[in-house]
């Protein structure tokens, strides 16, 4: 063996790989003048930049960019970034290849951080509706009969019909609890021609955690379910049952609100969402997305299974800190009254003017008009009194069981047990209905009202929780400020200038996630999210109209501009709609 | 209407009208920095064969607008001029990229780079190796993860 081995003097082997190189590389070698490299070109000395800029005409062609990826290395590195920002998927199969993708230990990019845009709508044909087709697709809507499908085969809705016979009938007022709804009418059998991507729960968790620069999300003509997650929880499950795997082993259902808090909580840039065409879009579920992502701006919920139609007529969307009124609403101050058939004639794009108010303004104003005596909405933007701020403690102190309870939970870094009394409905927009109501939606769409009386917000607490409650407040008598879940849910009618001069040192601070029911998107000084839907007006830009009752009036007549975010005018049209009689909004209680 | 004197990498001088030399962002610039001005333009990454097809290009283009608004420049489709003014060999038309882009002339650039963009729609990985002469570098265990990777991305 030892004879095998050659040994060659440094000089001899560094003259033999120079030569080696000569040889291999002869485009290497330094050009004789100037002239000459120049005149030789080649798409392969082309700088990257200029590559770059030639594929970036090409991102809407996902297969050429695929095939531009597979030429070398260089075309690779060019691809990848511009395949992976905009991002349409065509069928279920390459959903999930997709998420593979992100999701892989053992791959060549970051892919998940490319993404800017996310669209799984484009096997569908999804034109804008006129009126006459949304008023058609609302009457078929009502005579639809939901079904349950079989999640496993995950059958296009075409062959799905044969199963509507055995499949199980599932009430879905609140399209929250159920798994998998396709319609079996003819009518929009005949419309749902075409592949549908399914999409669970947890692949919209999957895809949150890949994603966390995503700014929009199309989930049009979708349809979702509801999966599985075998968690170890070492407790005992015995096996006679039907969820149980094996000892220890717990089967969880991963439902639609916490993939849609850990969107919200992931992509803290998701602005833009699409909704169109969804039959498990409800009321209640545009209410999550709108709550639990606190940047969107714009949505798409037309053509879903939501009955209220000021949320599905048009598309919201925040223009420029301006909320685009809807075309329908009246221009005084009173509740509007439900005028379905001049709700479609204009379109929201064409409306901003003065004379039209949004409909937040004039929900705004005649909740300004109710008696306040014991309310909590500062229209006047007076929020220093005592009682405010002991109500706003008592409900920090709320929110710290709240994230006691999660913590002590083995599940909740996943989020996926939801405690039901921490809904941000509770801590953000109590203040929104009446006197102390601090309504709280549950996870089966239900309703908690926990009014109790005006003072205590704590005394629907269990005996268990009260005394936790009662162990927290003894031993963190000034809770850290990272523990701060929602600035916004502290001082909820109060706007944000007033606050950060009024409220204790605790409730203004900036907090960073400890908790799962924490969104450090949500925090402190950002202006808008503090105010409830009845304070309409610009906080932070004009404080002093805020201070006075008739400054306020003052900054209504003359301004339009509204600096509130979508889910404040989803809160405001859902509490019409309530008082109008809705009854897909039982869950909405006062 | 004034002249202004131009030249190549190859010392060839051209003259053109201020109002076409000034397409290009770079020149005006230079004109503007210097001002009015007997000498030439030196041009050093642009050789007279591409300068010319330049010139011959702002020239056409003397009299069009400036799209200032990104996307509308992007989607235009090309016209039938720049699509003939296109046909050139793959050489002339990457140096008349990199010219564009040296000289700082938008619309040139983007009708150059929709035309690669162009030749490469619809081609396999191969075919494109095969019509811009391009070695595979890649290992085949890299290529097979690579494909495997983009899967979703296929067309069908």
């Amino acid at each position: 063996m030892e004879n095998d081995i050659l040994s060659v003097p440094r000089h001899q082997y560094q003259q033999w790989c120079q030569q080696l190189n000569y040889n291999e590389q002869p485009s290497s070698i330094a050009p004789s003048s100037a002239t000459d490299s120049i005149t030789y070109r080649s798409v392969d000395h082309l700088p990257p930049e200029i590559l770059l800029e030639i594929l970036s005409y090409l991102t809407n062609q996902q297969y050429a960019l695929r095939a531009v990826s597979l030429v070398c290395r260089k075309w690779l590195l060019c691809a990848i970034p511009l395949l992976y920002r905009h991002v349409k998927i065509n069928n279920t199969y390459h959903w999930a290849v997709y998420l593979l993708a992100l999701r892989r230990e053992k791959r060549f990019f970051p892919y998940g951080s490319f993404a800017k845009s996310i669209d799984l709508s484009c096997c569908s044909i999804s034109e804008p509706l006129k009126s006459e087709d949304q008023q058609t697709s609302s009457h078929s809507r009502s005579t639809t009969i939901t079904t349950t499908t079989t999640i496993v085969s995950l059958r296009p809705p075409l062959h799905s019909t044969s199963m509507d016979n055995d499949a199980s009938h599932e009430t879905i007022h609140n399209g929250i609890r159920q798994r998998l709804s396709s319609t079996s009418t003819k009518e929009e059998d005949s419309n749902d021609r075409q592949l549908t991507i399914f999409l669970s729960t947890s692949s919209l968790i999957q895809l949150a955690q890949a994603c966390p620069n995503l700014v929009s999300l199309d989930l049009s003509h979708t349809k979702i379910f509801s999966d599985i997650l075998v968690v170890e929880t070492g407790e005992y499950v015995s096996t006679l049952q039907h969820s149980a795997v094996q000892p220890g082993l717990t089967h969880l259902t991963v439902d639609l609100k916490p993939a849609i808090r850990f969107i919200g909580r992931q992509c803290s840039q998701l602005q833009q969402l699409k909704l169109q065409s969804c039959q498990w879009v409800s009321a209640y579920v545009i209410w999550l997305w709108v709550d639990l992502c606190p940047s969107i701006t714009y949505l798409d919920a037309r053509r879903t299974k939501c009955t209220i139609r000021r949320l599905t007529t048009d598309i919201l969307q925040v223009q420029q800190q301006r909320l685009t009124p809807l075309p329908h609403q009246p221009q005084n101050n009173s509740l509007p009254s439900s005028s379905p058939s001049s709700s479609s004639t204009t379109t929201t794009t064409t409306t901003t003017s003065s004379s039209s108010s949004p409909s937040s303004s004039s929900s705004s104003t005649s909740l300004t008009a109710r008696p306040t005596s014991k309310s909590r909405n500062d229209n006047d933007g007076t929020a220093t009194s005592n009682n405010d701020l002991n109500q706003m403690q008592s409900r920090f102190l709320d929110v710290q069981l709240n994230i006691f309870e999660e913590t002590t939970n083995g599940l909740a870094a996943l989020d996926l047990a939801d405690s039901s009394s921490n809904h941000p409905i509770h801590q953000q927009y109590g203040s929104g209905l009446p006197i102390q109501s601090t309504a709280d939606i549950i996870e089966n769409g239900d309703i908690q009202n926990r009014q109790g009386t005006p003072t205590n917000s704590n005394q629907w607490m269990e005996p268990r929780r009260q005394q936790q409650f009662d162990v927290i407040r003894h031993q963190t008598p000034s809770p850290p400020s990272h523990s701060l879940p929602e600035t916004r849910s502290l001082a909820p009618n109060i706007a944000p200038t007033t606050a950060e001069h009024t409220v204790p040192t605790m409730y203004t601070t900036t907090t960073t996630t400890t908790t799962t029911t924490t969104t450090t998107s949500r925090t402190t000084p950002t202006p808008a999210p503090a105010s409830a839907p009845s304070v309409g007006v610009r906080q932070e830009n004009h404080p002093a109209h805020v201070s006075t009752t008739s400054s306020t009036t003052e900054q209504k007549g003359t301004d339009n501009s509204w600096n509130q975010p979508l889910c404040h005018y989803v809160f405001t049209i859902l509490k019409e709609a309530k008082h109008e009689g809705s009854l897909e909004l039982s869950w909405l209680l006062e | 209407m004034s002249n202004v004197r131009l030249l190549s990498s190859d010392n060839e001088e051209f003259v053109v009208q201020k109002e076409v030399a000034e397409r290009s962002v770079l020149i005006k610039n230079m004109l503007e920095d210097v001002g009015e001005t007997d000498s030439a333009i030196p041009l050093p990454n642009v050789t007279a064969k591409v300068l010319k097809k330049v010139i011959e290009w702002c020239d056409h283009h003397s009299s069009d607008p400036v799209t200032t608004d990104e996307t509308e420049r992007r989607t235009t489709d090309i016209d039938e001029w720049d699509q003939k003014f296109m046909e050139v060999d793959q050489e002339t038309l990457f140096d008349i990229i990199l010219a564009a882009n040296y000289l700082d002339i938008k619309p040139l650039l983007d009708v150059g780079c929709k035309t690669v963009a162009n030749m490469i729609k619809g081609k396999t990985a191969e075919e494109i190796r095969k019509i811009f002469n391009i070695v595979n570098d890649f290992t085949p265990e890299e290529e097979a993860q690579i494909r495997k990777e983009n899967e979703w991305a296929e067309d069908r």
